[in-house]
């Protein structure tokens, strides 16, 4: 287990000043996985991450990282191996470029982490490889590079400190629809090559894409700590009251189940494999119950309730959301 | 229909570079709602400062309602024209929001005495008309890039040029933001132009027209229907289709058939064989 948290709260200032932010969480990122961290604007995503390698120091509760155990009585100088071992990228990690060639900006890092000249270029020419930006670019600024291209030079130089575990706070914000799937292309490749990856997102189609597990946060709190497929098979008037959307594709699978036109075992990752799943399997004749029919018609409020109460009872009831039993209560 | 913007063969290039711009036109009607797509250095953002007067070109012209953007008509010019930029927290100067809002009645010498019922207009129309004393740094993205809205309307401009305002905001916020457009549009009719400059799929479908921009160049210049079309083309463009039309080709639905939302695909599913 890379990272485990326990009875972990953080709240700013003391006394009756008190502003909680992150109130009792419990849970583990497990290794080489792709974690999603998601919730509203303001329920302590942020918050959270910044505890995972100690930006932020719990208020109660601990952070076990990789065996390094982090509570409020941790001292800065016992950091370093956290920080090494943690690698954050912020969100629009490019405003903090500064170095005058890019090449420069990405030794920035390992340098600081007490790594030799030699051994730091070596390491900063590895992390661009990854990123994929050729030597071309080592000797130019930064600043003349394009916003995605800003942007990898950003998450080389976290890379370049080789950290087990990458933050990511929302990595694709800000970037053309190209540059959005060049990045969470790099994000599947790092996962590949062994990484540990946590990823904050407002997008539920990239975390639909690529995240094994989610992990969704409101008010400070956990609401749900589940896999990816075990989340969006979740009614509808739950997402509403996350303030989170549905990918659109599963609105669109769920419309086809309620309607009784396909059934699915599970939930396609992108519109090519949904295609493929449609054009393979015969349609079928008969309806599902209308559980779901919320999932589908456009949410005005009295729709919601309408719907929470139909679709509350049958999640009460755990029953399936697909007909097969398989796929998403295993 | 009056034009309330041309471009007529315009060349700009970027200082120590090539052209970006080279013998570009383009027109905007009054009351039209254009979205300018494009990948990140495409030029559209580029393509808004220009129309703004904020860069300099070297060749061609630019009329807003027709008169033609020089030195001397630069006030006049920016007069009708009010923008709403990416950041929503580099837009903002005054201690509370309403201060912001008027900040820039200040700046065109509006006499105080008819400033507050102009204020309150226009955060009543962006619906913040209960935040009027808030400070901005307390509001969510969403909030701002509706307050900076607030400031440019109270300045009753007849184009208002978003430069992707809602590309820094979470889902709720681009909402709010959408609909707020949505219903300025419906309540000023002909007499607001809106120009939005974006590579968000979903928001460009609300124009009336898509303006494709790549390397200064104006490739499509349809309704956004007519573009989604255009998959393949797009994606060599770094553009996105809507989920409803990239779904619809997946599954070989017929391109004049090509269904804009998931209601529609699941009609046409339901009565065909795929």
């Amino acid at each position: 287990m890379a990272i485990a948290i326990e009875g972990l709260d953080f709240h700013y200032g003391a006394g009756k000043q008190t502003v909680p932010v992150l109130d009792d969480i419990n849970t583990s990122l497990n290794d080489n996985q792709i974690t999603a961290i998601i919730g509203q604007t303001g329920s302590g995503k942020s918050t959270f991450v910044q505890q995972l390698n100690a930006l932020l120091l719990p208020s109660n509760g601990e952070v076990n990282v990789n065996g390094m155990i982090i509570t409020n009585k941790t001292k800065e100088k016992e950091l370093g191996p956290v920080r090494a071992h943690v690698g954050m990228v912020f969100q629009f990690p490019e405003a903090q470029l500064f170095a005058p060639t890019v090449l420069e900006d990405v030794m920035y890092g390992p340098l600081n982490f007490g790594k030799t000249k030699e051994e730091a270029e070596a390491a900063a020419k590895k992390a661009l490889q990854q990123v994929g930006l050729s030597e071309d670019y080592l000797e130019q600024s930064p600043f003349n590079l394009s916003g995605g291209q800003m942007r990898r030079v950003a998450l080389a130089g976290v890379l370049a400190m080789d950290p087990e575990t990458m933050v990511f706070d929302e990595p694709a914000a800000g970037l053309d629809p190209q540059g959005q799937k060049e990045l969470l292309d790099l994000i599947r490749a790092l996962k590949e090559a062994g990484k540990t990856i946590v990823m904050i997102s407002h997008q539920m189609e990239q975390v639909l894409a690529l995240a094994d597990r989610v992990i969704v946060m409101k008010d400070g709190k956990i609401a749900a700590d589940e896999t990816t497929e075990e989340l969006f098979s979740r009614p509808r008037w739950w997402f509403a009251d996350q303030h989170l959307d549905l990918p659109e594709s599963i609105v669109f699978q769920r419309a086809l189940m309620v309607k009784g036109i396909r059934h699915f075992d599970h939930w396609a990752k992108n519109v090519a494999e949904l295609a493929d799943m449609i054009k393979h399997q015969e349609a079928v004749g008969h309806r599902l119950e209308e559980t779901m029919e919320i999932a589908f018609e456009k949410t005005d409020k009295e729709e919601v309730a309408a719907g929470r109460m139909k679709e509350a009872h049958a999640y009460h009831r755990q029953e399936p959301l697909f007909d097969n039993g398989g796929g998403a209560h295993e | 229909m009056t034009n309330a913007i041309t471009i007529k063969n315009l060349t700009y290039s970027y200082p120590e570079s090539g052209d970006l711009f080279k013998d570009f036109s383009m027109k905007v009607e009054e009351g039209e709602w254009l979205a300018i797509v494009g990948h990140n250095g495409s030029g559209k953002s580029t393509l808004a400062k220009l129309i703004l007067g904020l860069l300099d070109f070297k060749e061609g012209d630019i009329h807003v309602f027709g008169t033609k953007l020089t030195e001397k008509t630069l006030t006049e010019v920016r007069s009708q024209i009010g923008m709403v930029f990416q950041n929503p927290d580099n837009q903002f100067v005054g201690a509370t929001v309403a201060d912001d809002v008027a900040f820039g009645l200040e700046n065109r010498q509006m006499p105080s005495i008819e400033m507050p019922a102009r204020i309150e207009q226009a955060l009543k129309q962006v619906g913040m008309e209960d935040f009027a004393d808030r400070e901005p740094h307390t509001l969510s993205g969403g909030q701002k890039q509706r307050v900076a809205l607030a400031s440019v309307l109270a300045l009753q401009p007849k184009v208002i040029i978003l430069d992707e305002a809602t590309a820094m905001l979470d889902p709720e916020g681009k909402q709010a933001v959408m609909s707020t457009l949505r219903e300025l549009k419906e309540k000023h009719g002909s007499g607001l132009t809106l120009i939005m400059v974006t590579h968000d799929m979903e928001e460009a479908q609300e124009a009336d027209r898509v303006a494709v921009i790549d390397d200064g160049e104006l490739l499509y210049d349809e309704e956004p229907n007519a573009l989604f079309q255009r998959g393949a083309e797009l994606k060599k463009l770094g553009l996105a289709q809507p989920f409803a039309v990239e779904m619809s080709q997946a599954l070989g639905v017929p391109a004049e058939e090509t269904k804009n939302n998931i209601v529609e695909l699941v009609n046409w599913l339901s009565q065909s064989k795929v």
